[in-house]
C-alpha cells in the first residue's frame, strides 16, 4: 500500500467530459435541496432491526478497471464491497482503532514478537459446503503475497514460507521482522478462497455473509448466504453498482436510484445532503492532501526552509475551502488519526513573520521560486495546491502551481518531484513508515533518512506491550514533526450519502465502510 | 454589354444607394463589435472589482451582496474572474487563426495557380491532414509540447488545409477570368499578377474563412484548458473555470455559466462577423 491504502480511480480526460456532459442537469439538482436538517447515520430511529428488502449501493468504481480477484491491485471500491460481502477476513478494524476478529477468533505471538499463531473459527464454510480450513487461509494469504507488485506488496513483511498451518484451524505466520501489528496489517483486505482457486472468472465459493447471485461490469447483485457463522444479515439482497462520477453517485441516491453513495465529495454533500431526503455518513480523517518536500531537494535540505513552509499554512482556510469544513486541521504529522499520534506536541500555526524570518535566514530574504505539483485525481488536490501557494506568496515564496494529468502523476510525479501534493487514504502509521520514512523504504518521498528515527520504530515494533509501543511510535513521530518532510495541514472526512431509511452503515476506518453486512432498512 | 443594362449615372445613384449604405452598415456592425471585443477582453482585468487570483470569501457563495456573481471553489470572486480570464484565449486563438489563413492561403495559391502535379499534392497533404481529427490531434501533441503549443500547432495543421483548399479552388477559377489574363499578357511577373489581381478578388472569401478559423481555433483551446493543458491555477481562463468550477455547480451555478457565456458570445460573435465580411456589397441578408 503505497500511497492510498486503495490507488487512486485516475479521473481521466473521459470522466471530465462525461462530467461536461452532464453539467445541463446539474441546476436543477441546485433547486431541489431544502434546508431540513441532516439525519445523522447513527440516530437510533426505531430500536430493533428490521429484516428483508434490497440494498442498492453505487461504489466508486470504473468497469473498464473491475476485477473478480481478491488478491489483487483492488482499485475499485465497488469490487472491494463485493469481496468483502462475499468472503472473510482474519481480522477487521475495530471501533477504537483496535483490531477485532473475524474468520481468525484469537491470536498470541511468540517472545520476540516474529511468529503469530491465528487460531481459526471451527463453523465457517464455503458455499460449495466444504469446510474453511487453515490450509485455504494459508493459500490465500501466499497467493496475495505472490501479487506483490499488483497490490503494493500488501503482506510484503510477512515470510509466509516459512509459515505453517500446523492443523485444521491453525496457522502460524512467520514475519520477517518482528511485528507487533501484524494483526492490524492482515484486516479487511486477507480475503480467504478455496486452497487452488487459480480461475476468478467463474463464481468461486466464498464464506462470507452474501454470495453472488449474478455480476456484469457495472453491477453486481449478491443475495444473503443464510448458512453464514456469523450474526445473521438484515438484508436479502445487496446491489452493488459501479460509477466512476462522485457527482452522479451523489445524484444517484438524490433521485433515489440507490440507497447509498459511497466516498463523495465535499461539495456534493453540501448541496445535496442538507436535504431531508439525505443522510450523510462521516468517516473521519479519511482523505489527506500533504504536501510532500525532499529533503535531498534544495531548497527543502534546509530544515529552516521545511520550518517556514510549515509555518505559512493557514490551516483552518485550507480545511474549509478544500473539504468545505468537513475535515480537521492536523499538525504535520501524517497519520493524525493513528492511535500511536503523540498527544503533547504543540499545535503548529501560522506565523508569517517567523516564516519570512526563516526564510532570510536560509538565504532566500529576496524571495524564492518553487513548482507545486498536483493533480486531480481526487476532488479538491488541485484546489489545495493552489490555495497554499496563496499562502506561501504571504511569505515571499513563489509557488508555481503545475496542474498534472491524473493517469500520469502517480508514476512521474509522486515519490519522484521535489514539491508535490500527496494523497493518503487513512493508512496506519506503521504502514506508511515501512514504505515510506525508513532509510531503506521503497517509496521514501520525503527523501527521510534518520538512524534514529530506524532504530526507534525496529524497537517499537519488537515490543509486546501496546502502550508501550504506541509510546515508542509516538517519540519517533516527534522528530518527523520537528524536521519531516511533510506539511500536514488538515485531514477530510470520507463523506458517504444515505436515503433516510438505511440504519447501521460502519463509519470507522479504512476498508471497515466496506463490511455492510449488518445494515438494515427502515422504511 | 449592351447600353441597355447600362444605367444613366444619375438614375443609378438615386435607385441604388440606400441598400448600398444599409448592406454596408448590416455588414460594418458585426465586424465592428467582433474588434471592439477582441480589444476590450485583455482590458476585462482593469475593470475587475477583485483581485482575480485571491481569495476574499467562502467557497461557492452564491451570487449576491459584495459578490456578483458569487464566488468559486476557492472563494475567489467569480465577476472578477470571468472579466480577467478571456485574454490567453483569445490570444492563442488569433495567433492561430492568423498563422493558419497564412499558410493555408499561400498552399492554396500555389496550388491553384500552378496547378497539375503541384496541386495535386497539395491537395492530398489536405485531406491527409484533415483525416486527422483537430481535438485529437491537439491531444496527442500536448504529450510532447506545452499545451498552449499544441493547440496552435493543432488548429493550424487542421485549420490551413480547409483554407488552402478554397483558396486553391477559386485561384484556379481566377486564373482564366479575363482581368487575370490581361495583366499576364501584360508581361507582369506571377507575384505581381498573384498580389494585384488574385489576392484582392479572393479578400472577402479570405475575410469569412478566417472567422470560421478563429472559431475552430477557440474551440480547441477552450477544449483543452478545459482538460488541463491550457493556462494553470491560478490564472483566471473561461475554460479552465468550467472544469475549477464543475463540483460547485449546485452550490453556485453561476460560477459556471459566467465563464460559459462569454466563450460561447466569442465564438459567436466572430461566426456572425465572417458571415457579414463574406457578404458581397449590395447582396442583402
Amino acid at each position: 500500500m503505497t500511497q492510498p491504502s486503495f490507488p487512486h480511480a485516475p479521473a481521466s480526460r473521459r470522466s471530465v467530459l462525461t462530467a461536461l456532459a452532464a453539467l445541463a442537469v446539474l441546476p436543477l439538482s441546485a433547486c431541489s435541496s431544502s434546508d431540513g436538517s441532516a439525519a445523522s447515520a447513527e440516530s437510533p430511529a426505531s430500536a430493533a432491526p428490521a429484516d428483508g428488502g434490497t440494498l442498492r449501493y453505487a461504489a466508486t468504481g470504473s468497469p473498464a478497471t473491475a476485477s473478480d480477484d481478491p488478491h489483487g491491485g483492488l482499485g475499485n471500491e465497488s469490487d472491494i464491497l463485493r469481496f468483502a460481502l462475499v468472503y472473510d477476513v482474519l481480522t477487521l478494524p475495530g471501533e477504537d482503532g483496535g483490531t477485532r476478529p473475524r474468520l481468525a477468533t484469537s491470536w498470541k505471538p511468540n517472545e520476540t514478537l516474529d511468529r503469530w499463531t491465528f487460531t481459526l473459527r471451527k463453523d465457517a464454510r464455503f458455499t460449495d459446503g466444504t469446510r474453511v480450513r487453515a490450509a485455504d487461509v494459508l493459500y490465500s494469504l501466499r497467493r496475495i503475497a505472490d501479487k506483490a507488485a499488483e497490490n503494493y506488496g500488501r503482506l510484503a513483511d510477512f515470510d509466509l514460507d516459512r509459515s505453517t498451518a500446523p492443523d485444521e484451524h491453525t496457522v502460524v505466520l512467520a514475519t520477517r521482522t518482528p511485528m507487533a501489528d501484524a494483526p492490524r496489517a492482515l484486516e479487511s483486505v486477507s480475503f480467504v478462497v478455496p486452497e487452488g482457486t487459480e480461475d476468478f472468472s467463474r463464481a468461486v465459493p466464498g464464506s462470507g455473509p452474501y454470495k453472488v447471485e449474478g455480476t456484469s461490469s457495472r453491477t453486481s447483485v449478491l443475495t444473503r448466504n443464510d448458512d453464514w457463522w456469523g450474526k445473521r444479515p438484515h438484508l436479502d439482497r445487496i446491489e452493488i453498482q459501479a460509477v466512476a462520477d462522485p457527482q452522479a453517485r451523489a445524484n444517484a441516491v438524490t433521485s433515489g436510484q440507490a440507497d447509498i453513495a459511497g466516498s463523495v465529495s465535499p461539495a456534493a454533500v453540501k448541496s445535496a445532503g442538507t436535504s431531508a431526503r439525505t443522510q450523510v455518513v462521516r468517516r473521519e480523517g479519511v482523505t489527506e492532501y500533504p504536501f510532500v518536500m525532499r529533503l535531498d531537494t534544495e531548497p527543502f535540505d534546509d530544515p529552516r526552509v521545511r520550518e517556514a513552509f510549515r509555518l505559512a499554512a493557514d490551516r483552518k482556510a485550507l480545511v474549509d475551502t478544500v473539504y468545505l469544513g468537513y475535515g480537521r486541521i492536523a499538525n504535520d504529522l501524517p497519520t493524525p488519526y493513528d492511535p500511536s499520534t503523540p498527544k503533547d506536541l504543540p499545535q503548529r500555526t501560522r506565523d508569517v513573520e517567523k516564516a519570512r524570518r526563516l526564510l532570510a535566514e536560509a538565504g532566500h530574504e529576496d524571495g524564492l521560486s518553487v513548482t507545486l505539483h498536483t493533480t486531480t485525481s481526487y476532488p479538491g488536490m488541485d484546489t489545495a495546491a493552489t490555495l497554499y501557494a496563496q499562502q506561501l506568496a504571504d511569505i515571499g515564496v513563489e509557488a508555481e502551481v503545475k496542474v498534472e494529468p491524473a493517469d500520469t502523476y502517480w508514476t512521474a510525479v509522486y515519490a519522484k518531484k521535489a514539491f508535490y501534493t500527496g494523497y493518503y487514504g487513512g493508512i496506519s502509521f506503521t504502514d506508511l513508515t515501512r514504505v515510506g520514512l525508513l532509510s531503506d523504504s521503497p517509496t521514501n518521498e520525503t527523501a527521510w533518512r534518520s538512524d534514529t528515527f530506524d532504530d526507534g520504530f525496529d524497537r517499537a515494533m519488537a515490543t509486546a506491550d501496546d502502550t508501550e509501543r504506541q509510546a515508542l511510535l509516538a517519540g519517533i513521530q516527534k522528530e518527523l514533526w520537528e524536521d519531516g518532510g511533510y506539511v500536514v495541514w488538515g485531514t477530510g472526512d470520507g463523506l458517504d450519502l444515505a436515503a433516510p431509511g438505511v440504519r447501521g452503515l460502519p463509519d470507522g476506518p479504512g476498508f471497515q465502510r466496506m463490511f455492510i453486512d449488518q445494515v438494515w432498512l427502515d422504511r | 454589354m449592351t447600353p441597355r443594362t447600362v444605367p444613366a449615372p444619375a438614375e443609378a445613384t438615386r435607385r441604388r444607394t440606400p441598400p448600398v449604405a444599409a448592406g454596408a452598415v448590416r455588414r460594418a456592425v458585426p465586424v465592428a463589435a467582433a474588434v471592439v471585443l477582441l480589444v476590450c477582453v485583455p482590458l476585462g482585468r482593469y475593470a475587475a472589482p477583485h483581485p482575480p487570483e485571491r481569495t476574499v470569501a467562502a467557497p461557492w457563495a452564491p451570487p449576491g451582496g459584495e459578490h456578483l456573481l458569487g464566488t468559486d471553489a476557492l472563494g475567489r470572486d467569480v465577476l472578477s474572474r470571468v472579466l480577467a480570464g478571456g485574454t490567453h484565449l483569445l490570444t492563442v486563438s488569433l495567433l492561430t487563426a492568423a498563422a493558419a489563413v497564412v499558410c493555408g492561403t499561400a498552399l492554396g495559391l500555389t496550388a491553384g495557380w500552378t496547378g497539375g502535379r503541384t496541386a495535386h499534392a497539395v491537395r492530398a497533404l489536405c485531406d491527409l491532414l484533415l483525416a486527422v481529427p483537430a481535438l485529437v490531434l491537439a491531444l496527442v501533441l500536448a504529450v510532447a509540447l506545452p499545451g498552449t503549443t499544441a493547440v496552435v500547432v493543432a488548429a493550424v495543421l487542421s485549420g490551413a488545409p480547409l483554407t488552402a483548399r478554397i483558396v486553391t479552388a477559386q485561384c484556379a477559377h481566377l486564373r482564366d477570368s479575363g482581368h487575370v489574363l490581361a495583366a499576364v499578357e501584360r508581361g507582369e511577373r506571377t507575384s505581381a499578377v498573384l498580389v494585384h489581381e488574385v489576392m484582392p478578388a479572393l479578400r472577402r472569401l479570405v475575410a469569412a474563412d478566417a472567422g470560421l478559423r478563429l472559431v475552430t481555433a477557440l474551440q480547441i483551446a477552450a477544449a483543452l484548458a478545459v482538460l488541463g493543458l491550457g493556462p494553470q491555477p491560478p490564472t483566471p481562463d473561461w475554460a479552465l473555470m468550467l472544469s475549477e468550477n464543475l463540483p460547485g455547480a449546485a452550490l453556485n451555478p453561476m460560477a459556471l455559466l459566467a465563464p460559459a457565456i462569454p466563450l460561447a458570445g466569442c465564438a459567436w460573435m466572430i461566426a456572425a462577423a465572417a458571415r457579414a465580411a463574406a457578404r458581397t456589397p449590395g447582396e442583402t441578408g
